[in-house]
């Protein structure tokens, strides 16, 4: 309860920016923030909570974003085009999820890869998306739409990952990453529970691509499509914390904190730098920032608990 | 209760069950000895259906070859696997609430109680992570997750391995306590010795083949069984 209401209040200040004099340059890294939020949530109830490791929630915010564009230049009102842009990924993570989630570990890992691949090929020869030179937002919208959409979006996928870690669901899909047969026998049907939570997390990627269109207003099949993305999808919960809510949180902060860094000082090799960091992370804080820190608290209070004792 | 027929299983070339047979009436107490590589372990798992298996399957006269393994648990099979194959980064706890995931709250709570009165060690061990946790214990867990969902058939592999034998002696009280509850029980054991005293009935696998079967007092006694397979 108690985070719930931290995280609303935090995204009500984030929400404000653009209307309370914060730079442009402030409120759009707060804006990629959460961005990178939500996909790095969606990524987190996939694959955090599963062991099924995606790499195609990048491309599934693509299809998102050129679902939300093609339906409002269509005519459609924004509400719909947002609603069509959930249901329209959803829909595609149901047919990558039924053929590619009866494959186990990594196997699961190279089909998302080829899903990602085909999807650009796919995209590039569709003549109503555009082809290879991509399509553009007809409507001309204010910045501050996407940014507060995107912002009430991220509190909502935190405050729901937090949810679902709690659930039975939740202790269900660990279950299935602690060991998949067991958790069969006893009585788990592991099939269609992946394809169940990659479908939430689909519809949470299409909903951030939809609104992440209206911020972007053109769309590229190269850039929406780029692997790019869903390495960002699944470096922040890996460096924040997987199976946590907070992880993304402090993984997508520290992404884009970062990424601005390099920009000025190495532009070229931010994704280098960041799949160094995801090394040095994997290797030394297995459980990320966000489980580094608490271990910490916990050994503070052990000791302070130990000194009280000792007095 | 249990009837399974003609049941094979394959690795690729190597088949690793040759059409084996057995029948276990409820309430019943039945023992799979056999040395290392026999099948036993394959069997159990064909009976989970956690491997694809050739031949029939029935559970109270249903038949269950086809179903994926999650319906069989829920036709009543709880199993024991061996080498535990706990939730290892989940809490004791955990583990035991997995174990009855499809159950109301107030079973779960009542199946809790139950499972740490039959475990004193597991209660006091309550939030530690599965993995922690000794060879014994590891090995109660496992047990009293199968336990969690109420089965009708206990299906424990290998339960006594590794365990200092005072644990196995618990153990095998334990199970006793079950089956004069009348849980039916089918048990593969290496440490055949103890099993065949407490059992109903026994089938003796070698290479894949059921190669004995019989009253498990008689297979205990009987001494080309004992010198050939068991020893």
């Amino acid at each position: 309860m108690r985070f719930a209401a931290i995280t609303v209040a935090a995204a009500a200040l984030a929400a404000v920016m653009p209307f309370a004099g914060v730079s442009v340059y402030a409120g759009t890294l707060v804006y990629y923030a959460a961005y990178y939020l939500v996909l790095g949530q969606a990524w987190n109830m996939m694959s955090g909570l599963t062991g099924y490791v995606s790499f195609t929630h990048g491309a599934l915010a693509g299809i998102g974003a050129y679902t939300a564009v093609l339906a409002i230049n269509g005519g459609w009102p924004i509400t719909l085009a947002l609603v069509a842009a959930v249901a329209v990924t959803a829909f595609a993570s149901l047919v990558i999820g039924v053929t590619s989630l009866r494959l186990r570990g990594t196997a699961f890992t190279f089909a998302t890869l080829f899903f990602q691949e085909l999807l650009l090929l796919g995209v590039r020869k569709l003549p109503a998306a555009g082809g290879a030179a991509g399509t553009t937002l007809q409507e001309i919208l204010p910045t501050s739409l996407p940014h507060v959409l995107m912002v009430l979006t991220a509190a909502g996928a935190t405050i729901a990952f937090a949810l679902l870690r709690r659930s039975r669901t939740g202790v269900r899909l660990l279950a299935i990453k602690g060991d998949e047969d067991a958790a069969a026998a006893v009585g788990i049907d592991a099939t269609r529970l992946k394809i169940g939570v990659f479908c939430a997390s689909a519809a949470l990627c299409g909903l951030a691509g939809g609104i992440h269109a209206l911020f972007i207003a053109s769309l590229h099949p190269e850039s929406v499509f780029s692997v790019d993305t869903s390495i960002v999808a699944l470096a922040v919960p890996l460096i924040g914390g997987v199976e946590t809510a907070l992880g993304p949180v402090a993984g997508a902060i520290l992404y884009v904190g970062l990424r601005e860094i390099l920009q000025i000082v190495a532009p070229s090799l931010h994704l280098v730098i960041v799949g160094l960091l995801i090394l040095l992370v994997t290797l030394f804080l297995r459980d990320g920032i966000i489980g580094a820190a608490r271990r910490l608290l916990q050994r503070r209070r052990t000791y302070r608990a130990a000194l009280e004792t000792a007095r | 209760m249990l009837d399974v027929r003609n049941v094979a299983v394959r690795y690729g070339q190597a088949l690793a069950v040759r059409g084996v047979s057995l029948r276990a009436e409820t309430g019943s107490w039945i023992a799979i000895v056999g040395p290392n590589g026999a099948g036993k372990t394959s069997l159990a798992r064909a009976i989970c259906g956690l491997v694809p298996h050739q031949g029939t399957i029935a559970i109270a006269g249903e038949d269950i070859s086809k179903l994926p393994a999650w319906e069989r648990q829920r036709r009543g099979i709880g199993y024991v696997p061996e080498g535990r194959q706990l939730f290892g980064a989940m809490s004791v706890e955990e583990n035991l609430r997995v174990g009855a995931f499809s159950r109301a709250g107030a079973e779960v709570r009542r199946g809790l109680d139950e499972a740490f009165a039959l475990f004193p060690r597991l209660a006091e061990r309550r939030m530690q992570a599965a993995a922690t946790l000794s060879g014994g214990e590891q090995q109660m867990l496992a047990l009293a997750r199968a336990l969690m969902d109420r089965p009708n058939l206990l299906l424990v592999d290998e339960i006594s391995w590794g365990l200092m034998p005072l644990l196995v002696a618990q153990v095998f009280e334990r199970l006793a306590a079950l089956n004069a509850d009348g849980l039916t029980i089918v048990q593969i054991e290496q440490n055949a010795h103890e099993v065949l005293r407490r059992a109903t009935h026994a089938y003796v696998m070698a290479a894949g083949v059921c190669v004995f079967d019989g009253p498990a007092k008689s297979v205990a006694r009987d001494p080309r069984v004992l010198e050939s397979y068991i020893g």
